[in-house]
């Protein structure tokens, strides 16, 4: 367990932050319920597929700004009225307080591999090959436990990874040697 | 145009699964009908490749959570994709009818 957020294990809780941030709010009709069900819906996400344990939402007033992507409108009529009572206007965006603690039993796949995958693949596929890992890991996870899944998670990523590189490395090549072409046309040599 | 044997592979998959073709559907797909499993990483290098070409396009489907809330890339083959993967498939048939006649006399 740990609260420090430079913990290199929280890989996940600037995706987390993500989800929770202030996103262009249009005030429409809303009940109190639906609020509730939101903030559940933030921690369910947060300690699944984030890894992360939800020690609390420091401030709920604050509550109000999540945009989640994935998890529907939130409630409007009441984001306007905390948008009143905060003076905040629209638009304004806000990065909610959350607390959160990784635990190593619940924890998401490595983030050295997502991280390396993300900067040889451009965004499009870079998302939606990480994804692809991540759903392969919680298939493992639940049928071989965490540890093996992240084993297993390494040798899939590591195996991804030189492919990627080789064309990264090509490209390079190609284009010094396109680099030097078009410097000899011009400048001789 | 040439495609390479992934690139056919990928082709193939993406037109058998009809609409439902992202990269872990792929995956498995090749895997069952061809016997091997590419890399997440080769498979998009080819499917990149293929994109580029103009043989494929791409829609962005739904974020799940055990995506970690990462979108799917859903994958279909174009009208060039479809013609060029007819050729090639048409000249592997043809290379492999020729084997077999080689090796019929022996």
């Amino acid at each position: 367990m740990s609260n420090d957020r430079n913990d290199p294990r929280l890989s996940n809780l600037d995706l987390l932050l993500y989800h929770l941030s202030w996103s262009n709010v249009d005030p429409l009709a809303g009940k109190m319920s639906d609020f509730e069900a939101k903030l559940q819906a933030v921690r369910e996400w947060a300690e699944g597929p984030a890894g992360a344990e939800v020690l609390g939402i420091t401030d709920v007033d604050f509550a109000f700004d999540v945009a989640l992507r994935d998890l529907g409108d939130l409630d409007q009529a009441m984001i306007a009225k905390a948008l009143k009572r905060l003076k905040l206007n629209r638009g304004d965006r806000v990065e909610v307080k959350v607390e959160v603690t990784f635990d190593e039993s619940v924890s998401g796949p490595p983030w050295l591999p997502e991280f390396c995958l993300s900067l040889l693949m451009s965004k499009a596929s870079g998302e939606a090959a990480i994804g692809d890992l991540s759903e392969r890991f919680e298939l493992d996870r639940e049928r071989f436990g965490a540890a093996r899944a992240r084993r297993m998670y390494w040798g899939r990523a590591t195996r991804s990874l030189w492919p990627l590189i080789g064309r990264a490395a090509a490209r390079a090549i190609k284009w010094s040697v396109v680099a030097e072409a078009v410097r000899r046309y011009f400048i001789g040599g | 145009m040439e495609l390479t044997t992934l690139e056919q592979h990928a082709m193939l998959a993406i037109v058998a699964l009809h609409g439902n073709a992202y990269g872990i559907s792929i995956q498995d797909h090749i895997n069952r009908k061809a016997g091997y499993e590419p890399s997440v990483g080769s498979l998009y290098a080819a499917l990149d490749r293929l994109q580029e070409k103009g043989f494929i396009r791409t829609k962005q489907g739904e974020a799940t959570r055990e995506r970690g809330g990462r979108r799917k890339l859903y994958f279909s083959v174009t009208a060039p994709g479809q013609k060029v993967l007819r050729e090639s498939l048409k000249a592997v048939s043809s290379l492999s009818r020729a084997a077999r006649w080689q090796e019929a006399p022996a």
